[in-house]
């Protein structure tokens, strides 16, 4: 097991995450109107292999829809794909000007170029470390005490950044050891509290699609095949994993297995007001440990008998605790192993899900030896692809949004909930709301500049914490040879690699940076503020009331520079597109040119202000 | 339509008894917010029973959030080396009935108050024991399940059907407090949040530089975009703000002002969150808000357990009292339920900080009004404080009889996506001994 974020790379390819990071830092500052550079390490994906099974997606419905005289099913136009494929790929739609090429752009192949690009960019990442974040705190109602969800966010996003596998991914969150102060992945552990069957049952969930929760106190009623010694045989995998809090275990003994080695620098962010304006932080001081002790036993029998740890389906696992692996480990190799077929549906269900609102089953965790599988050939020949693939996420994201599948006009004829021929409409989530009002008002740009101008100090800030790293790691080290577990210190990262990342840089005008520097921070704390009410559970009144009087909106729109840019337009036409194209991402209907038209005669800010409100409470606007 | 159809419109499906209530809703003009489906939920309604008899009864949930020490509070003991307590036990109105010295206040209040001594929780962390207090459920298992709140909100409505003006307000509050889970209920059953008492609820008011007359101009503008679209989301949202445009405009918006009272009430009160909030939620309930939850954060006293915990309780002392004399002498005492709970108790004895940690075998929690006996002592701890020497309640057992007293019925039964039955309340007995 290993102690650091980054076990699976290499210390000249961590190295070059951390440049990566420094730059990114700033990279997607200095594009004022260009579309931010593709800074996040993308993995190249040989041409025409998604396009493949974008095509074998096609051809399935192709006869589905045939067979079933459904007629003639169009795809959408190019604005409306670009604002789908924008908000599902990079969770914000495009630009105005980004909308306005798009448009103008006759190449054929515009749209799959499009998707490569809204892939390889930082926001990708930034985005689907959200939509990971969420996928696991919506497997509980109530989070673990403790759990530090930024370093958890900043994992997810690093994930997605390296298109690190899917595979791989289930074995990070499943056993990794570590401290959430500094690994992020750890948090997954303490979020089920260190009880071995919450944690059982939320990767059963997330990573197998399916949900034994019913069995935990009682064979499952529905199920037949799932008995209660299943739950628990499952839950004895994690029979020996504690979470620990350091108050609890005490300082000595938490520091001796997880010493300070300072938080790891290579996550990749294009969050406007940058990491400063995640939402949730959390936890220092807790841990999750494997030792060396630990048995489930069944909670209502008789005569308690151990349980010992058994794949679902398969039989108790002899001398469970005398193999290389540990019991989570084993776990780990069970769930992403390429023979289960569970893994890879599941995940194609999952993400199949997110990108067109409908799943081969009703729920990502829906899937159980009796419920009914929709298209049920088709999500086979894609788990097996996705499978051959080394569970390649960005493949598998491609080849969804590639198909004739994600881009149908929306519909609400009840057999597309059958043949999917339509396209539900769906609420945009918390975060592709939030970015949308940030981008459309200009408030993403106006902040994005700030951190341009304050790119100096940034720099040095991060230069100084790379330099306070090589200290934490060289005692860290030290520490660790000292104790029990000394072979964990030859998996630290490279203390000279983080050397040769800061050098020190000579700022001039240090006055007007240091000013510039904490408008900036208080920009990213602002966000981080708004983020959560943004993501709160409320009434639709309280809803509509956040969203109509509350300060997210409002300042968005008195402080992002997009009203005044528009005001700025000498043409009135011109000012009408430029309002519909920076919110809705298209241009102006005839009627509705008709009617706002009139009221955009004179380039007044605060008639402009009163129109782009009323655009961004439409219910087009807050859906897609 | 095969089986997973079936389960692709039944979880779309409105909750029935939402729908019931929503059509009487609109009658009245209030919280249009309800109206239709909630936007997620694992259970759906059902039967499609009459909605519960409308009735008066209101609650008023005091949340001392961290778990307040039984011993300092309503199960006194003589302090000694042993135990954590500092406070000698007081005699009240109610001869054989002792608080702790730091409630003075509410100890001339005890003919009001019913006290259970023998609380016999489950959980030990703050989260999964304010979800099992809250909601009657521990949160193991597939259910969501929604919090106490949610509940009488969603069985009862609003009291504004049974008084008369009351448009425009919420049927469930919470003062400094988010809020806890809504459950297989949905959001639209979540309260309307209150982070300070001394301001509005957040987001009534139009932002700074906007006047009246502009809001209504972008409203009209978004009234043209939206050519009265009738599809699900143009519902859905135009709904939200019909509740909320109605809740801005509501004349009983004044509920919500405590400038309107009098200074000397207030200072009565305590000039506090939860002084300011208890007279809040009087105002509220006066108006016809139905539940009404004021969070007093701070309890979790694990090391330097004094002053901290005592001052607490002194605001409390203070504020609780104000809160049943005031409700009683408005008439409004027997319909209305005052709860004060946290979401356990404190270890007997100190740790070595100073401090108390989490308790839930055997600490206490106050009842006043709404049908509640007053003037009763229901279980009892044994003097080290270890344990429950008689009638232990548990969670569910207080959630029913709660649920019972305010005319909700506990063994109503709910739906899962499997058309699994699920009780409101999960096997709990009603006490009715504490009942009148």
């Amino acid at each position: 097991m290993s102690l650091t974020l980054l076990p699976q790379m290499q210390p000249k390819s961590l190295r070059a995450a951390i440049l990566l990071a420094v730059c990114c830092l700033l990279a997607p500052l200095a594009a004022a109107d260009a579309p931010p550079p593709a800074v996040a390490p993308h993995q190249q994906l040989p041409a025409g292999s998604t396009d493949h099974a974008a095509a074998v997606i096609d051809r399935h419905f192709a006869d589905l829809w045939k067979q079933q005289d459904l007629g003639p099913v169009d795809v959408i136009g190019d604005a409306a794909f670009l604002r789908r494929i924008s908000l599902a790929l990079n969770g914000t739609p495009a630009k105005a000007a980004e909308v306005h090429a798009f448009l103008a752009d006759s190449s054929t192949d515009k749209r799959q170029a499009k998707v490569d690009e809204l892939l390889s960019r930082s926001h990708y990442a930034d985005y689907w470390g959200f939509r990971l974040r969420d996928w696991i705190t919506a497997l509980r109602e109530v989070k673990g005490q403790g759990t530090n969800l930024t370093t958890l966010y900043q994992y997810g996003r690093q994930a997605m950044a390296e298109n690190r596998s899917w595979g791989q991914i289930a074995t990070d969150l499943i056993a990794t050891q570590g401290n959430i102060a500094i690994d992020g992945r750890a948090n997954f552990g303490v979020y089920f509290d260190g009880e071995p069957n919450e944690y059982a049952d939320a990767i059963t969930r997330l990573f197998l699609g399916r949900n034994l929760a019913c069995a935990q106190c009682h064979d499952h009623p529905y199920v037949a095949d799932w008995k209660q010694e299943h739950y628990w045989g499952l839950a004895a995998f994690f029979a020996r994993t504690e979470s620990w809090d350091i108050n609890v275990v005490g300082k000595d003994k938490f520091d001796e297995r997880f010493p300070d080695i300072g938080r790891s620098e290579t996550s990749i962010s294009s969050l406007p007001g940058g990491d400063a304006a995640i939402d949730g932080g959390g936890g220092e001081n807790r841990a999750v440990a494997d030792v060396a002790k630990g048995e489930v036993r069944l909670p209502n029998a008789d005569a308690p008998q151990e349980i010992k740890p058994a794949p679902l389906g398969g039989s108790p696992i002899q001398h469970v605790d005398e193999l290389d692996q540990n019991r989570r480990e084993q776990f780990a190799s069970w769930v992403s192993n390429k023979e289960n077929p569970w893994f890879a549906q599941a995940a194609v269900n999952r993400f199949w899900q997110e990108l067109t609102g409908r799943g081969f089953v009703s729920r990502p965790d829906g899937f159980s030896p009796d419920e009914e599988i929709l298209h049920g050939t088709l999500l086979t020949s894609l788990g097996e692809e996705f499978t051959k693939r080394e569970h390649d996420v960005k493949w598998l994201i491609r080849s969804i949004v590639l198909s004739r599948v994600f881009q149908l006009p929306h519909g609400d004829a009840p057999s597309a909930d059958t043949w999917w021929h339509q396209a539900p409409r769906r609420k945009l989530n918390a975060d592709q709301w939030f970015s949308a009002v940030l981008r459309a008002t200009g408030e993403e740009e106006r902040i994005y500049q700030l951190g341009e101008q304050a790119a100096p100090l940034l720099t040095e800030e991060r230069n100084g914490r790379i330099q306070q790293r090589v200290r934490l790691l060289k005692a860290g080290a030290e520490k660790i040879r000292q104790g029990p577990f000394a072979y964990l210190a030859d998996r630290l990262p490279s203390i000279k690699e983080l050397a040769l990342l800061a050098a020190d840089i000579e700022n001039e005008n240090r006055e007007t940076l240091t000013k510039v520097r904490k408008e900036y921070a208080a920009a990213g704390e602002w966000l981080k503020n708004m983020r959560a009410p943004a993501r709160r559970s409320m009434s639709p009144a309280s809803e509509a009331l956040w969203r109509m009087n509350g300060p997210f909106v409002s300042e968005c729109l008195s402080r992002g520079l997009t009203v005044s840019q528009i005001a700025a337009v000498p043409d009135a036409d011109q000012r009408l597109h430029a309002i519909f194209l920076s919110t809705l991402g298209r241009l102006p209907e005839a009627a509705e040119r008709d009617r706002f038209g009139p009221a955009l005669h004179a380039p007044e800010p605060s008639q402009i202000a009163n129109i782009f409100w009323a655009l961004l409470q439409s219910t087009e606007f807050q859906t897609y | 339509m095969n089986r997973h159809q079936l389960s692709h419109t039944t979880h779309q499906a409105p909750l029935s008894v939402v729908t019931r209530r929503g059509a009487l809703k609109i009658s009245v003009g209030t919280a249009l917010s309800a109206l239709f489906t909630p936007a997620t939920h694992s259970a759906q309604c059902a039967e499609d029973s009459p909605i519960a008899t409308a009735n008066d009864k209101a609650v008023i949930l005091l949340w001392l959030n961290g778990g307040p020490h039984q011993h300092d509070s309503f199960d006194p003991r003589e302090p000694s080396c042993e135990l954590a307590t500092k406070f000698k036990p007081i005699s009240t109105t109610v001869p054989g009935m002792q608080f702790a010295e730091c409630l003075p206040t509410l100890a001339q209040q005890a003919k009001h108050l019913s006290v259970i001594r023998s609380m016999v929780g489950a959980e030990i962390e703050h989260n999964l024991a304010q979800y099992h207090v809250q909601t009657g459920w521990r949160n193991t298992g597939p259910i969501q399940a929604p919090a106490m709140g949610s509940i009488v909100s969603h069985e009862l409505g609003p009291l504004a059907m049974r008084r008369a003006s009351a448009d425009g307000l919420p049927s469930y509050v919470s003062i400094a407090h988010e809020g806890y889970s809504c459950g297989y209920f949905g959001p639209a059953f979540q309260p309307v949040y209150v982070a300070d008492p001394n301001r509005p609820p957040e987001n009534l008011d139009l932002p700074e530089g906007v006047s009246r007359e502009l809001f209504r101009a972008r409203l009209e503008f978004l009234k043209s975009l939206e050519n009265n679209r009738q599809t699900r989301f143009a519902n859905q949202f135009r709904a939200g703000r019909q509740g909320a445009v109605a809740f801005m405009n509501s004349k009983n918006r004044v509920a919500f002002d405590l400038d309107k009272e009098a200074a000397e009430i207030r200072d009565a009160y305590g000039r506090n969150t939860i002084g300011q909030g208890c007279l809040l939620a009087r105002r509220l309930v006066e108006a016809g808000v139905r539940f009404v939850q004021i969070n007093q954060s701070g309890y979790d006293t694990h090391s330097d357990h004094y002053p901290a915990q005592e001052n607490l309780l002194r605001d409390l002392d203070k504020s609780m009292a104000k809160l049943i004399v005031d409700l009683e002498e408005r008439g409004l005492l027997k319909d209305t339920v005052v709860i004060a709970a946290g979401e356990f108790g404190r270890t007997p004895k100190m740790n070595p900080n100073k401090g108390t940690d989490h308790w839930f075998n055997g600490y206490s929690l106050a009842v006043a009004g709404g049908g509640f006996q007053g003037g009763a002592i229901y279980g009892s701890t044994p003097q080290d404080g270890n344990g429950v020497s008689e009638n232990p309640v548990t969670i569910p057992d207080f959630m029913a009889t709660l649920m019972h007293a305010v005319g909700v019925d506990p063994e109503k039964e709910y739906h899962d996506r499997f058309n699994r039955p699920i009780k409101l309340v999960d096997d709990g007995k009603i006490l009715n001994e504490l009942l009148v």
